[in-house]
């Protein structure tokens, strides 16, 4: 891991004096290996998009299906 | 407001599938009003990292002002699991204090072992901050797929009316995750997941 690597993720996430961060946490991906650069540049790239806006806020994954109450579907088996 | 209590209100919902809007619209109801925003990154690699927040506060004018934005961004993965990693990072934003993660050096101990395969994960090495990482996907298990609903259907289950694949559909998570709920063992995780005195 290199010190430059680092100081990108670093910069990344703290270079804004006006952005004070709050908390930071992960879901980690399915490899079962996975080198922490890679994982910090995910972040770093992700970030990226963000302030250059080829990634713009959307909306939360809708479910599917209408809601059902499991307490009709179950009486009716 | 504490997960464990948002898990408790959930527990007795027999409403299913449960909106990730709904999830939000809970810890609004607690008191959170910091401003939450999606970002669906396609270009983002599921197999290094299907999602995260970034919890932040901002100073929006000269007096010194703040606001908490919270960004969640996940990958493009399955359905189910583009919601069970919207609901693990949403809970995030009402980590206590003692969890968060916000210095260089909690950073980097969260990415060492995060990175970790999960056979190489021992739990007891962990801090409490990388322990609620790997906490939270549970929480937001059993959010999603409530208490009530899980002992409404485990008798279908059990005598075979109902697959696990039907029940997994029918909350709309991944199968392995329904698979955990429906195991003889969830009852006792719940019970430690809303535990108010456990870490």
């Amino acid at each position: 891991m290199s010190g430059h690597e680092k100081d990108g993720f670093k910069a990344c996430l703290f270079s804004r004096q006006d952005v004070k961060l709050i908390n930071l946490k992960f879901f980690r991906g399915s490899d079962d290996l996975i080198s922490e650069a890679a994982l910090r540049e995910e972040v770093c790239e992700s970030e990226d998009r963000k302030r250059r806006g080829t990634l713009k806020a959307g909306a939360f994954p809708k479910c599917r299906k209408a809601a059902v109450d499991v307490r009709t579907l179950v009486a009716e088996m | 407001m504490s997960v464990k209590q948002l898990i408790r209100d959930f527990s007795a919902r027999t409403s299913v599938p449960v909106e990730i809007d709904d999830v939000i619209a809970a810890i609004r109801a607690k008191g959170v009003i910091d401003e939450i925003y999606p970002f669906w990154d396609v270009n983002l690699d599921p197999r290094i990292l299907k999602g995260y927040i970034k919890h932040d506060e901002l100073i929006v004018d000269e007096t010194g002002k703040t606001k908490r934005v919270a960004e969640i961004t996940y990958a493009k993965m399955g359905h189910e699991t583009e919601r069970l990693v919207c609901c693990k990072e949403i809970l995030h934003i009402i980590d206590p204090d003692a969890y968060r993660v916000s210095s260089p050096s909690q950073i980097e101990e969260l990415v060492e072992r995060i990175v970790l395969p999960p056979d190489l994960v021992d739990e007891s090495e962990d801090g409490l901050p990388v322990l609620s990482d790997r906490l939270a996907l549970w929480e937001a298990t059993a959010v999603l797929f409530p208490l009530a609903t899980r002992n409404l259907v485990l008798p279908a289950f059990t005598n075979g009316r109902m697959s696990l694949a039907e029940i997994a559909d029918l909350v709309e998570i991944p199968v392995r995750y329904a698979a955990m709920v429906m195991s003889g063992v969830w009852e006792q995780i719940h019970t430690l997941l809303i535990t108010e005195n456990n870490a």
